[in-house]
């Protein structure tokens, strides 16, 4: 898991980035294995972890995601969930579903084809956690499985003329699991008619 | 080949970025139900996306800046192919004139059987060459093809596009899988710009 911020202290006093945290995944994979249900991605509840800088934190939240192709077809939807705390684990909450998603799908007709990518950016602002400074924050991806696409590509590979449900090595591997998280000074910030996301329900 | 914008040293104590704006819906948007070519404004929920006069906009800080755009949106399947674009519009003058500055193509397809939905991100820096204090607007359009087209974005997985004149559905609830960043960053922060880096109106 890396970290930096502009090349920046992680807790920077001016500026429009407060802080910043991305995870990138590197070279390794993960498949999915659950159907009509959501499944913490790679089983890391942990991608990256806040702390916060200002009270009511504002979030910009972006990710790069990518599917392998697959024999049949496969379909599945991402969403990103957090908790926070009070202290580095930020487990005092239960997990939270902001409701901000994103999906492949991958089908083929009897013949062998590449898989999907695809990316988000997202402004987002929960409100109702009540926030404050020294607080912290992490965040996770699930990915839900159709309840009849049964076949599991690799996340994280992009392969051609091979099976994507399998792990094909370093050579088809990489960049495709991306996710950045960073605080923003609100100051610096507009939204087209205040549409921010402020969902704080549970994942 | 230039510097890297993110991992250059800060040049001053208010940092590179000069402002941010944000554009995003919630739950399915209808699309502006135009084909074969054919652009048009998106349609039912897209109050806050697409293309309007005296909409919020970004409002630019400082002459020469550069912006950086990111775009994302989703469609879902339907029981027949998809195959459609997506493109986002810009405006300094209140949309008396516009630019494209960002496009994204959808397709889905099947022959009869199982479908499947897609996703598309998008991001470039742009030389805007606007004045300090324009108000740029931003929208979105698309046209789609009428054999099978998509009508309505940011639906998931399961619950497909209300094919046939729906709004779309909501299976996992309104979501936010439809959006816009724009950053203005010094032009000191970037080194190097393609010269095609502006564009034309359209």
């Amino acid at each position: 898991m890396g970290r930096f911020v502009l090349r920046k202290p992680a807790e920077s006093s001016s500026g429009a980035i407060l802080s910043s945290a991305c995870m990138d995944k590197e070279k390794n994979v993960w498949k999915g294995t659950t159907n009509n249900s959501w499944e913490t991605c790679y089983g890391d509840e942990n991608l990256i972890t806040l702390k916060i800088v200002k009270n009511n934190p504002l979030f910009d939240i972006e990710w790069v995601l990518g599917t392998d192709h697959v024999a049949t077809w496969n379909s599945q939807a991402f969403r990103l969930i957090a908790r926070y705390g009070t202290n580095s684990s930020a487990n005092d909450s239960a997990w939270k579903g902001p409701n901000i998603m994103d999906q492949h799908g991958t089908w083929t007709d009897g013949t062998s084809v590449c898989g999907r990518s695809s990316g988000i950016v997202h402004l987002w602002r929960p409100t109702g956690f009540n926030l404050v400074t020294g607080n912290y924050i992490k965040f996770a991806i699930q990915r839900w499985g159709d309840s009849s696409g049964t076949n599991h590509p690799y996340m994280n590979q992009s392969t051609e003329y091979t099976d994507g449900t399998q792990d094909n090595g370093d050579e088809w591997q990489g960049g495709s699991f991306f996710l950045r998280v960073r605080e923003l000074d609100p100051a610096f910030v507009t939204c087209r008619a205040n549409q921010i996301n402020t969902s704080t329900g549970n994942a | 080949m230039g510097r890297a914008v993110l991992y250059q040293p800060e040049q001053s104590s208010g940092g590179n970025i000069l402002g941010m704006h944000y554009e995003q819906v919630n739950g399915p948007v209808r699309s502006s139900d135009q084909e074969n070519g054919t652009w048009g404004n998106l349609g039912n929920n897209a109050d806050h996306i697409r293309p309007a006069s005296g909409s919020d906009g970004y409002t630019i800080k400082e002459a020469g800046s550069i912006l950086h755009l990111r775009m994302n949106a989703s469609q879902d399947h339907g029981t027949t192919w998809r195959s459609g674009t997506l493109r986002m519009k810009a405006s300094g003058d209140n949309w008396g004139s516009s630019d494209v500055v960002g496009g994204i193509m959808h397709n889905s397809w099947s022959t009869g059987s199982h479908m499947f939905g897609d996703s598309g991100c998008y991001e470039r820096f742009w030389e805007h060459g606007y004045s300090v204090g324009t108000v740029v607007r931003f929208g979105w359009q698309d046209s789609s093809h009428s054999s099978g087209r998509t009508w309505a974005y940011n639906c998931f997985n399961q619950e497909s596009d209300g094919y046939g004149g729906g709004n779309g559905n909501t299976t996992f609830g309104n979501q936010w899988g439809m959006g816009l960043r724009v950053v203005e960053y010094k032009a000191g922060a970037i080194s190097q710009m393609s010269s095609q880096s502006g564009m034309g109106p359209n």
